[in-house]
């Protein structure tokens, strides 16, 4: 007879494989964060997408957030060069705080070569979110409607709410990995609330029944699927969605269609 | 004809709570709704610490609120007595009136929240107690390595896991589970280099970190029989780790022993 543990695996397994997985939150590059297991490379990457379930990944580069945003986001692009199932994102600054050139320009050659999504970290690289800083950036961004990502530990969440009222056609989505996450709720939930460019990247939302408050009182619209591999365990991230009390038409729309909906919408 | 005994292999999370924590919003913490999350996946035994004995000194109020959750979920929710070192007399006495109740099967500690080592000699009649009596004692650990920990909270300085180490030295008879396998990467090293030391000693698998391949690297260095899923319940989603044991790329028999068969041998649900 067939025990409660098999049931669930063969459960998890199978519940998996009804959804097309698009993460959002993947790197490459040696981490800094220490992990029992160290994978840095594309195909290492892939390997474990096939494993886990995942169909097409978001990539970021190590070196854009550690090294330098503009050297790690061409290294990053020459590495998933003809690898269908990545697509780059990059890491931006504002063009005044570094010799980025034309923004325009660099934008423009960012969409070219498939890039849709930025990532800004504006603790670790040093520079303000407020507008006397990052306006022409934001402005932008809100501009081609080129969804950002924001990592919660990089921001103060009176920011956050400013950047959503300020640019309200800027996709606006909140990562919370490497911190302790169950802290943020009394910030997030009016953040959800108020702000409906305000999206939740699901890696690392361990909060208990954080997913289906959210989806109860905002929709499934407003989450999406994440597992910042390979620092995060990507089984608590798919297992969260497969297993979450609600349908499987809204599994549907947060484990891909949220984000392929913000990813086409880029004016390209 | 002989009939075999069959094995018992219901999930057990062996590591939650009950109750509310003042810092974040809980969306739900009814005694129904953990209930029936746990038949959804098909978790057959909770063991639950309420947490106003661990954030607030409430040891008391704490051992009612358990007892009751037990008395109204029998056979589904089990308890952990809290001990609390800044309180050791009253405690300790607590924690014997409690655990000669039905449903109570192990010890609670936690160094960091009680600001207390867990080597420290307040917790000397608690382990004494614990191992004369043959009873778990379930230990908060944390890495408190500053450069490696994310956010730093250096109340976990109480709670490292290498300071288990010395308690089961001087107690081998102990039954002692480091929870979270010591939290992050530092925490997971002194963990595993304890369990190998000490034979009665066990990690669950719990907590607010998901370190990627934790639970595979832990079989490999330590063993599956010495493995218990834990949720964090009410502060962690089930889902979280039941996910990480399920999806591991470790073999079914390594799996049962992580839900089932070594917290039944723990805390004797089959006997």
């Amino acid at each position: 007879m067939e025990s409660s543990i098999e049931k669930m695996e063969t459960r998890f397994s199978d519940s998996k494989k009804m959804l097309h997985f698009f993460d959002a939150n993947c790197w490459i590059g040696k981490s800094n964060n220490f992990t029992p297991v160290s994978l840095s490379k594309t195909n290492e990457i892939i390997e474990q997408m096939d494993y886990y379930g995942i169909e097409k990944a978001i990539v970021s580069h190590v070196l854009s957030r550690y090294y330098h945003p503009l050297v790690g986001n061409e290294y990053l692009l020459q590495e998933i060069n003809g690898i269908n199932r990545l697509q780059g994102c990059s890491v931006l600054l504002p063009p005044s705080t570094e010799k980025i050139g034309s923004l325009d320009e660099y934008i423009k050659n960012m969409l070219s070569r498939g890039v849709r999504t930025v990532r800004i970290f504006p603790k670790s690289h040093r520079f303000s979110m407020e507008e006397w800083s990052s306006a022409v950036l934001l402005g932008k961004l809100e501009e081609r409607r080129i969804p950002l990502f924001i990592w919660s530990k990089e921001t103060e969440w009176d920011s956050l709410y400013k950047i959503c009222k300020n640019y309200p056609r800027l996709s606006v989505i909140l990562e919370q990995p490497e911190e302790e996450s169950f802290w943020n709720g009394r910030f997030l939930f009016p953040l959800l609330e108020k702000c409906e460019n305000f999206f939740l990247e699901v890696d690392n939302c361990v909060l208990y029944l954080e997913i289906d408050e959210v989806v109860k009182r905002f929709g499934a619209e407003r989450l999406i699927f994440g597992t910042y591999m390979p620092v995060d365990d990507p089984n608590a991230s798919l297992m969260l969605v497969t297993d979450g009390d609600f349908s499987q038409r809204e599994k549907e729309k947060i484990a891909h269609e949220n984000l392929e909906r913000l990813i086409e919408g880029v004016v390209v | 004809m002989i009939e075999r005994a069959v094995e018992d292999v219901s999930i057990v999370d062996a590591h939650a709570h009950l109750g509310y924590c003042a810092n974040f919003y809980m969306p739900d913490i009814s005694l129904e709704r953990m209930v029936n999350l746990m038949d959804k996946l098909n978790i057959k035994r909770i063991c639950c610490s309420h947490l106003a004995g661990l954030l607030a000194h409430h040891f008391e109020y704490a051992h009612r609120e358990t007892l009751e959750a037990i008395e109204q979920y029998p056979g589904r929710i089990f308890g952990y007595a809290i001990y609390d070192p800044n309180y050791p007399t009253d405690s300790l006495e607590s924690v014997k009136e409690y655990l000669e109740m039905d449903g109570f099967i192990g010890i609670k500690i936690h160094p960091a929240m009680h600001t207390y080592p867990i080597d420290g000699e307040k917790y000397d009649p608690l382990w004494k107690y614990a191992s004369d009596n043959n009873i778990p004692v379930l230990s908060h650990t944390w890495d408190a390595n500053p450069l490696a920990t994310y956010p730093y909270d250096p109340r976990q300085i109480c709670a490292e896991p290498k300071l288990i180490g010395r308690v089961a030295q001087r107690y081998p008879q102990a039954k002692i589970i480091i929870a979270h396998a010591g939290g992050h990467y530092n925490g997971h090293l002194q963990a595993i280099e304890v369990a190998q030391r000490y034979e009665n000693v066990y990690v669950d698998i719990c907590g607010c970190t998901i370190t990627f391949g934790l639970v595979e690297w832990l079989v490999k260095e330590i063993g599956a029989n010495k493995i218990l899923y834990g949720s964090d319940l009410t502060w962690v989603d089930p889902r979280v780790h039941l996910s990480r044991a399920l999806g591991a790329k470790i073999t079914l028999t390594e799996k049962k022993q992580i839900l089932s068969l070594n917290a039944n041998r723990l805390f004797k649900f089959n006997s």
